[in-house]
């Protein structure tokens, strides 16, 4: 009974977009979140060899043969990097992007050393404080912000109500009463980010050990169609009403599937069935 | 009444296909550009009993020397499994690369009511043809492909075919170039000018079921048919009709189980009748 089989993989792709669901779901308030979809294909079709037609009974439609499909596999989940909608949050460190691009932040290992660059659309900056005392800019996750020299922009000193970003990324702040320029923040563009980034979590992403050399573009800030909005953040990209009518879908698509099983069982009840004693 | 056995055997043989075509169906009910199966059914050829040594009555007695008693058929079986080509739903993506294909109306009669238009790529050396313009682009090439990885092909809008030697490459804005199988930027000229476009197969019903949502074989000729960008064209499957199809198919199998019960206990009187003491 080749169709149990064929709904079990049914169950099983639209659990796994339930799970795609759910996960956007519990990010609908996280900052800088991008959405995820599961993509569907259905599985290799069997040909089943018919006996020749028969007297002239040669009517068919299709092609000869009876193609019989296995169901269904979930084949890519993707991201969707659509922008998600600005909120004003009047605080100094909070920066959005308006537009393409995203932040740089180094990811340390144990050690304390940059290991890799990791990209983020979640501007919730803060001010963090490394072994030896000095401040710095770090994002949420405690990961220092780099500058346009792939550095850590330090805020010793700096009074943190004082701070300005301009649209370029440019900040500044005051300093013993002066106002010092600290560095700018860089803004990357990645051509086709859903192909070139892995997400690793904690709104990270990094270049895909795959993508190609000249996929990021750096420095984009204040450019055309790119430029940054101090005191506002950028929301999660979830769309609830759009989950919640995909959660339906899939819902109700899984109850059809074990209603499948349900049909196919009890017919292999009735086969048992066919003698009594 | 041994031939009976086999006959309701049949019946209950292509159920169960039938069963594995509508659990398939249902399984990809949220498969992007997948069209739904439609089993056809076909009784044995009719043969035509006759009655040996007797030429007293029948058509055609006098003449065999065989009395004619009528024709026969022993059983049905799963012909064909028809994909249903209507269009399915259109839904918007916010995947920048997603198309669906808007058929152009055929009028009845024309003897093009199974013309459609279809995406092609390339899978292996071989040219496919998809509805699921669900597309996405390939890691560190930026080449268009589809969920599943295999090249979307450029149309030659010259000749109207697909050129299998050519690929679409997703430019840093978005915009797409046409590049050979190497990478070289295409050079348009009066017989070469490629376009992201659709093909046409005047009768879909010729092209067989692959999986993955693509369809081989068919002529393919010039695309007639509309793309419209950041739409995705849905499952056509009809989940309540499945439904009923699984109702149906479940009490025909229980009442070929019931015929081949009946015919056993009756074969059992049978075997009683020689039975001594």
């Amino acid at each position: 009974m080749r169709s149990l089989w064929t709904s079990a993989s049914g169950l099983h792709g639209q659990q796994a977009r339930l799970d795609a669901i759910a996960h956007n779901m519990a990010n609908l308030n996280t900052k800088g979140y991008k959405a995820q979809d599961v993509q569907f294909k259905d599985l290799l079709y069997v040909e089943m060899g018919q006996q020749a037609a028969v007297n002239g009974l040669n009517e068919r439609n299709t092609p000869a043969g009876l193609r019989i499909g296995h169901g269904v596999y979930a084949a890519n989940v993707k991201h969707s990097f659509t922008p998600g909608p600005l909120e004003r949050t009047d605080l100094k460190l909070d920066v959005a992007i308006q537009g393409e691009g995203f932040f740089s932040v180094g990811i340390y290992d144990a050690t304390g050393r940059t290991i890799q660059v990791g990209f983020t659309r979640d501007g919730s900056f803060k001010v963090g404080q490394d072994r030896a005392g000095n401040h710095f800019l770090v994002d949420s996750g405690g990961r220092p912000v780099l500058n346009r020299q792939a550095q850590p922009i330090e805020l010793t000193g700096v009074d943190v109500n004082t701070v300005k970003i301009d649209a370029a990324g440019t900040i500044s702040g005051m300093i013993g009463g002066e106002m010092t320029e600290l560095g700018q923040l860089e803004v990357a563009r990645i051509q086709n980010p859903e192909a070139n980034l892995d997400a690793i979590g904690e709104n990270l992403y990094v270049l895909d050990a795959n993508a190609g050399v000249n996929v990021v573009t750096a420095g984009v800030a204040g450019t055309e169609g790119t430029s940054l909005l101090q005191g506002s953040l950028e929301m999660s990209n979830v769309d609830m009403a759009a989950q919640m009518t995909d959660m339906i879908m899939a819902q109700r698509a899984y109850g059809m599937n074990s209603r499948a099983i349900q049909v196919a069982d009890q017919m292999m009840g009735i086969a048992n069935n066919l003698r009594n004693g | 009444m041994i031939r009976g056995l086999y006959t309701a055997t049949s019946g209950m043989t292509l159920n169960e296909r039938m069963q594995e075509i509508v659990s398939n169906n249902i399984a990809n009910a949220n498969t992007v550009g997948y069209k739904g199966d439609t089993g056809v059914i076909r009784s044995f050829p009719e043969e035509l009993l006759l009655r040996m040594n007797d030429n007293k009555s029948g058509v055609g007695a006098e003449k065999n020397n065989m009395g004619t008693i009528g024709s026969v058929s022993y059983g049905a079986l799963l012909e064909e499994a028809i994909p249903r080509f209507v269009a399915g739903t259109l839904k918007a993506s916010d995947n920048p690369h997603a198309r669906a294909i808007v058929d152009l109306p055929q009028a009845e009669g024309s003897g093009r009511e199974y013309a459609r238009s279809y995406f092609p790529v390339l899978v292996g050396n071989q040219t496919m043809l998809t509805r699921d313009g669900d597309f996405g682009v390939q890691t560190g090439t930026n080449l268009l492909i589809t969920s599943r990885g295999n090249y979307v092909l450029p149309v030659n809008t010259v000749t109207g075919q697909p050129m299998t030697d050519a690929r679409i490459r997703v430019g840093q804005n978005g915009a797409y170039e046409y590049v050979n199988a190497a990478g070289q930027p295409l050079q348009p000229n009066a017989q070469v000018n490629p376009a992201q476009g659709v093909v046409d197969v005047a009768d879909s019903r010729q092209l067989e079921k692959y999986g993955e949502t693509y369809f081989r074989g068919g002529q393919v000729e010039r695309g007639t048919g509309q793309m419209n960008q950041g739409q995705l064209e849905q499952s056509n499957v009809d989940l309540s009709a499945s439904m009923v199809t699984m109702m149906n198919v479940v009490r025909s199998y229980e009442a070929n189980q019931r015929m081949i019960r009946s015919l056993d206990s009756t074969l059992e009187k049978a075997v009683s009748v020689g039975r001594l003491g």
